[in-house]
């Protein structure tokens, strides 16, 4: 589909097709035209012409296949045509159908088109005029088209955590070049990469404190300038969760949540912006926790930010959502990390038994998500919470 | 030690062979363990052991290993 801009006067689209005994049939079958002219050789013998001559519409019915398929092509609405049928077209003959851009009306949107029939001895059987509408569609190309256009890349915050790692290797997976941030784990980093360079995908390490605006925008700068473009950012950033009782805790216990959890997302959403609205398509992936729904005991700075990060994500969502960028988040129950790894052995297997599908959840399940999130299955969601926890909450 | 000896509280309980009972049973898969034999295990492995099994613990006990590791914590 040529969109009205890109069509200009003089440009060409040609077709070829020859004519079959077939083709007569069929054409008869449709319209009921069995003008013995056309179908009986004996009756055309009789006549001028000699042999059947070919319906002038069969031919001419090639100029809606060259407009409907190739000039403008899908949704092109052709509302007028002039034909002059010039000369008989035989059973064999081989035709060449030309469309040619004569004029085009800005206001309207529509084009005028010279359109011409040949035989293979170049003689014109057929001419007219057609005009037709550039219809454009709902859905414009640029949110769809270019997501799954091989060159995707997402930038994967935290990637050598458990979640970040499952989640690098699954959109690698999905397709995508990976920029995989860490924050002191370079050796991880450099396996991760390695591993997505064993899938067929780039990959790219960055070192950076999330905390800190300036390593943000370095960071992203960094990444645009290795691959162009980032279309994906999932923030799998995550810290030890401390155990603090409400008499011990502090504010900066809350603030250094904050940093993590809404400060550095909104950094990267303000650094990433620019480039994902130039492209009319972004997506956003916020980590949040089932603790927020369903809290528990000496995590209250933990959950209280976890809460705000949605609230971050959904005016978010609906602010940028006119520019094509969807923001979402993913709520997982107990994941069985390394983060986690301290969690007691009790509390595992009772949360195990407490969830209806009787496991934890895995850096997996989360990854899965994600790349349903980060893929155009879910362009029509944002500021959506999915929450990932075997059924422990219902919704 | 504690693992044999809670197979054979469970089975008593439970009325079901000693070898049915492993490291995966639970509320889900034995069919006996109902809410009322629920509370005569509690009863059972308290006796058994010589413990008592915390209220807020009591509803917890859905499978083998949260009791076997429940009764290692109050056995120490």
């Amino acid at each position: 589909m040529k969109t009205y801009a890109e069509i200009q006067v003089g440009q060409k689209e040609t077709l070829h097709h020859i004519i079959t005994s077939e083709d007569i049939s069929k054409f008869v079958e449709l319209t009921g035209d069995d003008n013995r002219l056309h179908v009986d050789e004996k009756f055309a013998s009789t006549t001028p012409f000699k042999k059947p001559v070919v319906h002038g519409m069969l031919g001419a019915s090639f100029i809606s296949t060259i407009i409907g398929t190739k000039l403008p092509g899908d949704g092109a609405l052709w509302f007028s045509q002039s034909l002059e049928f010039l000369l008989p077209v035989r059973v064999g003959d081989e035709l060449t159908i030309t469309a040619e851009v004569l004029k085009k009306h800005d206001k309207e949107q529509i084009i005028e088109l010279k359109t011409e029939i040949h035989n293979q001895n170049k003689q014109l059987v057929t001419k007219g005029l057609a005009k037709v509408k550039v219809i454009a569609t709902e859905k414009p190309e640029t949110q769809t088209a270019k997501i799954e256009a091989p060159q995707r890349v997402a930038l994967v915050i935290g990637g050598t955590g458990g979640i970040g790692m499952a989640t690098c290797l699954q959109l690698a997976k999905d397709g995508f070049d990976l920029i995989v941030h860490y924050n002191k784990n370079k050796e991880k980093a450099e396996a991760i990469k390695t591993q997505i360079e064993s899938l067929g995908r780039k990959a790219l390490c960055i070192q950076s404190n999330i905390t800190d605006d300036k390593e943000i925008q370095h960071m992203v700068e960094k990444g645009l300038r290795n691959f162009g473009r980032i279309d994906v950012l999932a923030h799998c950033a995550a810290s030890v969760i401390p155990n603090i009782k409400f008499q011990d805790l502090t504010w900066s216990d809350y603030t250094k949540q904050f940093e993590l959890n809404i400060k550095s997302s909104l950094s990267l959403i303000q650094a990433l912006a620019p480039g994902m609205i130039q492209e009319g398509y972004g997506k956003i992936i916020h980590i949040g926790s089932l603790a927020a729904d369903k809290p528990n005991a000496d995590w209250s700075a933990y959950i209280t930010a976890k809460s705000a990060l949605e609230g971050l994500t959904k005016s978010l969502a609906f602010e940028l959502a006119p520019k094509g960028i969807r923001i979402n988040m993913v709520s997982p129950s107990l994941v069985s990390t390394e983060l986690t790894a301290d969690v007691p052995e009790k509390i595992k297997l009772m949360t195990a038994a407490q969830t209806p599908l009787r496991r934890l959840a895995l850096a997996e399940d989360v990854a899965g998500v994600i790349s349903f999130l980060a893929s155009s299955k879910s362009d029509f969601l944002t500021g959506e919470n999915i929450r990932l926890n075997g059924g422990q909450i219902m919704y | 030690m504690n693992n044999s000896r809670i197979k054979q509280v469970m089975s008593a309980v439970f009325e079901v062979p000693l070898d049915s009972i492993n490291e995966n049973s639970s509320t889900d898969n034995l069919e006996n363990w109902d809410s009322l034999r629920h509370l005569n295990l509690i009863l059972a492995l308290e006796e058994e052991f010589g413990v008592s099994i915390p209220d807020e613990e009591v509803g917890n006990l859905v499978n083998f290993k949260l009791i076997e590791l429940t009764i290692n914590e109050l056995v120490k």
